[in-house]
């Protein structure tokens, strides 16, 4: 068996994990307090969290968690795209070091596809399965085959889903992240408002409609002073925005006859799209698998774990590698 | 301004037709500032700038990863949105894409102003009137967008 | 004793060998945006040719900024990693203006900050006259006047001024005698000078 060390640094945060005979040893993430408290006052504060110093600090961290030398880990796994460019850099170099000077296989990873691997931390994949992409960043429908075989059958033509969210939460004067506060206010509201679909053709997603179009209702009511419950708002857009994607989910399942259904990305945490896929697929073979809240977020350890395939698969780069902020879920192992 | 038009724009389509044809009068190092309030149409605005410059990328939202690349020959296309930076830190490397190689798009640029030459720019704000209709006002202080002033005269007034 | 020099400050990519503080070898060239790709193959194309192991590195000689966001990362974060996982292995910070220096004259080392201004520190000999800073570029030439027989020193074309020749490397590794190693290699941060 082998072990595989991840590294992640794609947007906001530096995280490092360890895989070793398939068991997760440690998941190491740069704004957990316990590794502030550590290392007292080294790591920058919080708000400055675009700042990534932190590269060492996560990965000594990591290394001391799972009681491992870095000689004796077998391969090096990055996030390679897509990101934020600048963020990216950090993650390619320091992997791109120890690949040099320990001499380990370098393995580029990418960002989604270390989300839906994260769901195999839950259990292992049925294939054809569908894979619904959605945060911050992305909006995607992909269909697997087989193992890191990725096929987009639909994706936004716009806004991703989560950005849609913290949008109309600043709409609605409601705090960062967005999406966490939304979830929130809709288990206490009702749907009173009519707002404008995020449908597309086939499998795709136009979320900047139903962006506006809660904008413009909740500036015509200020307008008009016209008090609104922002609960209301909040689970009005909350239906809209993620019927859809059950809807589509549905239709894509059966097209595409899928033994498996997995969420993968930030809004899969969101509580009414668990429970309304739930719902769709209950009495249905297809299993649905929902990850866990801690697999939502970027983290190292599903970088690790789409590493341990590509190892197997022998997906390994040059040291003259570089990053692709704009990387392509179906060019995986390209680059 | 020096040189100021406003137009009016019905539809998404409309606005994207607009920005491609600005498109074409742009060139490495350019820089677009766009303002308008949340709706008002900057990404379907940066979409037509993309559209323009022969960019076949689908151009989303850049609010989440604060900048989105589009490396295309000849002109690489920089897309900032920098919402996310107000009260932030700025210390991002953002100037080496505003000031680079490329066009640039900047979305909320009042969060990054001390980022921005004064007078280099092209200026857009968007205004939402009703429905799917915008008030876009260009303007500019920068000399060598007068020729582009006086072609959107003649071809929109 | 082997140092690997490095620098990715600008538009350059520099990567040197050193024996004993003597320069072995160097690779230096423009690569502007490029340097996160290339650094690491050239400093593995420079250890292959002179038959030297990775493992064999006793100290990194790096320069901490100020200049391009990126670059100064890029050569940083690879000194970082190599001397938290190993700590036998030494790093000097310098700074990257220090290093364009015109060795033995008193030298104003430029660098482009863009809108309008200048990374700017003076140095004569191994004193430091003005530390380094930010400055309107309008504001240089007033500055260069002051002092009489002063070497004007880095990429200055866009300033409109001649530079004289330097040799960065050389430069590294006689500063670097007059420097103390990082003491806690966690802490390393870049120089930005824009704060």
């Amino acid at each position: 068996m082998f072990s595989i060390l991840a590294i992640e640094s794609s947007c906001d945060e530096t995280a490092v994990a360890i895989i070793k005979d398939d068991k997760l040893l440690c998941n190491v993430i740069s704004s957990q307090i316990e590794v502030h408290q550590k290392y007292g006052g080294v790591m920058p504060e919080i708000a400055s969290r675009l700042h990534l110093e932190n590269i060492g600090v996560v990965l000594k961290e990591a290394l001391d968690k799972a009681s491992m030398k870095i000689q004796d880990i077998d391969a090096i796994a990055f996030t390679r795209g897509p990101g934020l460019i600048g963020a990216l850099h950090i993650g390619l170099q320091a992997a791109k070091t120890i690949a040099l000077f320990y001499n380990k296989p370098l393995i580029p990873v990418h960002h989604l596809v270390g989300h839906i691997y994260a769901n195999e931390f839950i259990t292992n994949f049925e294939f054809p399965m569908l894979c619904i992409v959605v945060s911050g960043g992305n909006t995607e429908f992909v269909i697997m085959n087989k193992d890191l075989d990725f096929n987009i059958i639909g994706e936004t033509l716009d806004d991703a889903v989560g950005e849609c969210f913290d949008k109309v939460a600043r709409v609605l004067d409601l705090p960062y992240p967005g999406g966490v506060y939304i979830d929130k206010k809709a288990k206490e509201g009702e749907h009173k408002f009519l707002f404008k679909s995020p449908h597309a053709d086939g499998y795709n997603f136009s979320y900047s409609g139903l962006k506006t179009s809660v904008i413009n209702e909740v500036n015509k009511l200020k307008m008009k002073n016209i008090p609104y419950k922002v609960e209301d708002v909040a689970k009005s857009f909350q239906d809209v925005a993620i019927d859809i994607i059950v809807e589509k989910a549905k239709k894509a399942a059966k097209e595409y006859n899928v033994k498996m259904i997995c969420l993968a990305g930030g809004v899969s945490a969101n509580s009414y799209l668990r429970q309304e896929m739930s719902k769709a697929f209950e009495n249905s073979n297809i299993k649905l698998i929902l990850p866990p809240i801690w697999c939502t977020t970027d983290n190292a350890a599903m970088i690790a774990k789409a590493g341990v395939h590509l190892y197997k698969a022998k997906v390994f780069a040059n040291l003259d590698i570089g990053v692709d902020p704009n990387w392509k879920i179906e060019d995986f192992n390209k680059f | 301004m020096q040189f100021e038009i406003k137009l009016i724009s019905n539809s998404k389509l409309d606005t994207i037709n607009l920005a491609s044809y600005i498109a074409k009068f742009l060139s490495k190092g350019s820089l677009i500032l766009l303002t308008g309030d949340l709706g008002a149409g900057k990404t379907t605005f940066t979409q037509g700038i993309a559209k323009g410059l022969g960019i076949n990328e689908n151009v989303i939202s850049p609010t989440f990863n604060i900048l989105k690349c589009y490396f295309h020959d000849p002109i690489n296309l920089y897309h900032i949105d920098a919402y996310r930076l107000k009260d932030q830190d700025h210390n991002i490397g953002l100037e080496e894409f505003i000031e680079g190689d490329g066009v640039c798009v900047i979305e909320w640029p009042i969060y990054i102003k001390e980022l921005i030459q004064p007078n280099t720019y092209l200026k857009v704000n968007l205004e939402l009137i009703l429905g799917d209709k915008r008030k876009i006002t260009i303007s500019s202080n920068c000399l060598s967008y007068k020729n582009l002033f006086e072609e959107l005269n003649k071809k929109y007034v | 004793m082997y140092s690997l020099l490095l620098d990715s400050s600008n538009t350059k990519l520099a990567v040197g060998i050193a024996k004993d503080d003597i320069l072995l070898d160097k690779i230096y060239y423009d690569a502007w945006q490029r340097q996160s790709e290339f650094m690491i193959q050239e400093i593995n194309n420079i250890l292959n040719r002179n038959k030297i192991l990775p493992s064999q590195i006793n100290e990194i000689i790096v320069t901490d900024g100020p200049g391009s966001y990126t670059g100064v990362r890029i050569s940083l974060t690879i000194a970082k990693v190599v001397g938290v996982l190993n700590e036998n292995v030494k790093i000097y910070l310098l700074s990257s203006l220090e290093i364009l220096k015109d060795k033995n004259n008193l030298s104003i080392c430029l660098m482009n900050a863009r809108s309008n201004r200048s990374y700017v520190g003076i140095y004569k000999d191994n004193e430091v006259i003005l530390n380094d800073c930010v400055l309107e570029n309008q504001n240089i030439e007033k500055l260069i006047d002051k002092y009489t027989n002063i070497s004007i020193c880095g990429e200055t074309e866009y300033l409109g001024l001649k530079s004289c020749k330097y040799d960065i490397f050389n430069n590294m590794l006689d500063i670097k005698k007059h420097k103390d190693p990082v003491k806690d290699v966690l802490k390393i941060k870049a120089v930005y000078l824009k704060d």
